[in-house]
């Protein structure tokens, strides 16, 4: 918190409160003018009978050519032309003209009879709602950006006055005001107790994180990624806003969804404004965030995934995502989607569903404690694979099973540390010893991919026969059970071995060897003509 | 996280209390309309599903196999679950206190309201109480109506015509030696152009013509023309025993109207297959898109 706790301050943030709400309540109505409307169409009559059917196989460029192949048709026909149908064929040719229609109708689209590619009719519902203006330049309503740029200008202005070390008025600052207000322009989507809630948090944070070191720190991108990480947040926020009112949801469950998301919201940007300033007082964690400017243009990406991923998975994601993991997950991800050079702009990164997959797994694992493991895996396994990005996030699939790191991980758990008989002769592993035995063992994968892999990506026998031999030797183990630093100890040695590196023997006290010397990473136009 | 900090505190207590005395009326309006568009939804696509013939478990009873286009029992359900979601909509806005109706009407959402009523009592069958809503509507001031609001009071009449004639088409109140006298009504009232008062259709096509060629109004529109044919074409197997001729004026301009839809669907960028909703109307309803001589066209 850089703003002093004063009774001045929360007179000027009471009165900035106040200013702020009545812009958004006149936001609100603006956007409840031009807010969409679904059109019911009128009622028609949709079934047919003979009358329609004789039409279909007589009228030239509809059914004529079926019924020039079917005597039966012709015959049918015939006595339609008569009028001498009865009932049982008037119904039967009915039939035969819903058949023929919708073959013709799947030919005429392109598509095979039994493909199942027909349109949904609920895509179609949808194309019926209809805005109060057909363009958005037509509405003559101010955008939420002109209602609200002033008052926040002015509430920036407050707390300039109060904090003027913090906050200067000269240099990117204008520039930076000006992008997170272009993004606040896309909120006429989300409903106003949302709106009110997430704005004044986005800028309290951007107040908070303007001081500006020497050196243009937000860089040539800056504004523009200001702007979409402002945008984002608010996209994302309104495509998760559950409905309200009309259902009957309970305000109390809306109230806390709301704050759930509107606090991931405002923390994902403190975090990013965090990283850019180089601020990491207020957040000790082993992986000091620095991102290298606002040059970044993965920071936006990465960022909202991880927004949408705790969004649409709260249950799960929002507790086991803590607020200090935020931080080296985003550093991993900008890294990898940075080094990947099969990333289109669009489309999802993959972070949402490997987040969500290592839930999944982890949820199933017979240790339930290993659920808080979750980010500690999902960064290393980011981290690992943006040293080899096309051979350890293959993107063809979006799977993150797909992905060899994920699949070898899931071996490491399932084999290493599931109950059994003889778990109680192994070493008490704490949750940070897992977290270490897996980056170690991923460790060796991406230096090794050839003893560890097979040609398709699947992990290879040698990594199930290491780690069973690793497991025996802590079990065999006398007297006592293992350390957790020598299981580790001893883990290296045996990955050693499978390696084909067996080591000399040495004293119990050698340091366990964590870290090996990276192999030199390819660089994108290299691993292109590698892949 | 904790991460409300006391003047932000203060600043949220502040805005939900101005919040809570200001945007009443705002969210009543609000929530009418999201349950009318949900109502709508719902409506849409029982209908389209089974203009596609797509219908769930057919219910014919009495009959071994239902006319190809008929509902299904889970179409019915929905169905009476869209007139629930209306009669919330209608509801919610008669509840509005004169207060709120007050600051609707600063707010400049009146126009707003009364469409969205009016259109509720169209789609709960009170014909007469929306075309009376229709008409106080179109009486208020210029800057109470906004472009989708007008467009809407204006061809209310129309879409209220083309219920009235699917109405009839479910219990036809038929008198066999007046038949020929009967579809002429129905004619005048659906399809003829150039009357006084206005056919549905002749309503619909004059909105058309000031549409852009863009958005999903004209998608609509072009949709309620052909639902206007389609119900006039099935007055016609019933009191005429046929369906309107090759050179009938009706069942041309519907082949225009066809060939627009079609157009429209290509251009519009939409997924592919919503062209089915086009094939639908030609095949299943025998109805040959024809493109408009290139004359009236440019006109």
């Amino acid at each position: 918190m850089m703003v002093s706790d004063s009774a001045t301050l929360l007179l000027v943030a009471i009165r900035s409160g106040v200013q702020l709400s009545g812009q958004i309540r006149l936001a609100h109505v603006d956007a409840t003018r031009r807010r969409e409307l679904v059109l019911p169409l009128p009622r028609f009559e949709t079934r047919t009978d003979w009358r329609e059917a004789a039409e279909f196989f007589t009228t030239p460029g509809l059914g004529t050519g079926y019924a020039s192949r079917d005597p039966y048709l012709q015959s049918l026909l015939d006595k339609a032309r008569n009028s001498s149908l009865t009932r049982e064929e008037q119904v039967e040719l009915s039939h035969l003209h819903a058949e023929y229609a919708a073959l013709k109708t799947t030919e005429e689209l392109g598509q095979d009879w039994a493909d199942g590619t027909r349109v949904d009719p609920e895509e179609l519902a949808a194309l019926f709602a209809v805005r109060q203006w057909q363009r958005r330049s037509l509405d003559p309503s101010p955008t939420v950006l002109q209602r609200l740029a002033g008052v926040l200008w002015e509430m920036g202005v407050d707390y300039a006055s109060h904090q003027p070390d913090r906050f200067q008025l000269h240099g990117p600052l204008p520039r930076t005001l000006q992008a997170f207000f272009r993004g606040l322009d896309v909120s006429s989507d989300l409903p106003d107790p949302w709106l009110s809630e997430l704005v004044p948090r986005l800028f309290q944070a951007l107040a908070e994180h303007t001081s500006t070191p020497p050196g243009d720190i937000w860089g040539p991108r800056g504004p523009k990624t200001l702007h979409q990480l402002t945008s984002g947040i608010l996209r994302v926020v309104a495509r998760h806003v559950p409905p309200t009112g009309a259902d009957g949801s309970n305000p109390v469950e809306d109230l806390a969804t709301r704050d759930r998301i509107a606090d991931w919201g405002e923390h994902l940007m403190r975090t990013v404004l965090r990283g850019i300033t180089g601020d990491n007082s207020t957040e000790p964690s082993p992986f000091p965030l620095r991102f290298h400017s606002f040059d970044s243009k993965e920071l936006p990406r990465v960022a909202l995934d991880l927004l949408d991923a705790v969004a649409s998975d709260p249950a799960r994601l929002d507790h086991a995502l803590g607020s200090v993991s935020l931080s080296p997950l985003l550093s991993a991800g900008i890294r990898l989607i940075g080094e990947h050079p099969s990333f289109s702009e669009e489309g999802s990164t993959g972070i949402p569903e490997l987040l969500k997959h290592l839930a999944d797994l982890l949820e199933a694992h017979p240790q339930r404690r290993f659920s808080q493991l979750l980010p500690e895996l999902a960064e290393r396994i980011l981290r690992h694979a943006g040293e080899d990005p096309i051979r350890f996030w293959p993107i063809q699939t979006r799977a993150p099973s797909a992905s060899p790191l994920v699949a070898i991980t899931e071996q490491i758990l399932t084999l290493a540390f599931q109950d059994t008989t003889e778990a109680s002769s192994r070493p008490g592993f704490r949750p940070s010893d897992v977290v270490a035995i897996v980056d170690q063992v991923l460790n060796r994968c991406v230096d090794s991919p050839e003893v560890w892999l097979q040609p398709d990506g699947k992990p290879a026998e040698a990594l199930q026969l290491g780690i069973r031999r690793w497991l025996a030797l802590l079990t065999d183990r006398q007297p006592g059970r293992a350390s957790p630093a020598q299981a580790r100890r001893a883990l290296e040695d045996v990955l050693d071995a499978v390696e084909g590196n067996p080591k000399p023997k040495t004293s119990p006290s050698r340091p366990a060897k964590t870290s090996r010397p990276k192999r030199t990473r390819r660089s994108p136009q290299t691993s292109k003509a590698a892949s | 996280m904790a991460l409300l900090q006391p003047h932000l505190l203060a600043i949220a207590i502040a805005i939900g209390a101005l919040l809570l005395t200001g945007c009443q009326s705002t969210n009543r309006l609000r929530e009418a309309q999201s349950a009318f568009s949900e109502a709508a939804r719902t409506d849409n696509h029982v209908l389209l599903a089974a203009l596609l013939d797509r219908p769930g478990s057919p219910v014919q009873p009495g009959s071994g196999q239902p006319l190809p286009g008929s509902a299904g029992d889970q179409d019915l359900l929905s169905a009476s679950a869209s007139r629930a979601g209306y009669a919330a909509a209608l509801l919610s806005l008669r509840q509005l206190t004169p207060r709120e109706t007050a600051q609707l009407k600063s707010d400049r959402l009146w126009g707003t309201t009364l469409t969205l009523r009016a259109l509720a009592q169209w789609r709960l069958g009170q014909f007469e109480e929306a075309l009376r809503t229709v008409h106080t509507a179109e009486a208020l001031p210029g800057e109470q109506l906004h472009p989708r609001d007008r467009t809407v009071l204006e061809i209310l009449p129309a879409l209220v015509a083309i219920d009235h004639a699917a109405a009839w088409v479910r219990t036809p109140a038929w008198e066999p030696n007046r038949s020929n006298g009967g579809l002429e009504i129905w004619r005048r009232r659906l399809v003829s152009p150039g009357l006084d008062p206005r056919s549905a259709d002749d309503r619909l096509n004059r909105v058309l013509g000031r549409t852009g060629t863009e958005g999903s109004m004209r998608l609509y529109l072009l949709m309620c023309r052909l639902a206007a044919y389609r119900n006039f074409a099935e007055i016609h197997k019933t009191l005429a025993g046929t369906l309107p001729t090759a050179d009938d004026p009706a069942r041309r301009e519907a082949s225009h109207v066809l060939q627009d839809l079609g157009d429209h669907l290509r251009q519009s960028g939409a997924n592919p297959t919503t062209l089915e909703l086009f094939l639908a109307w030609k095949n299943r309803f025998a109805l040959m898109p024809v493109p408009r001589p290139k004359a009236t066209a440019e006109e």
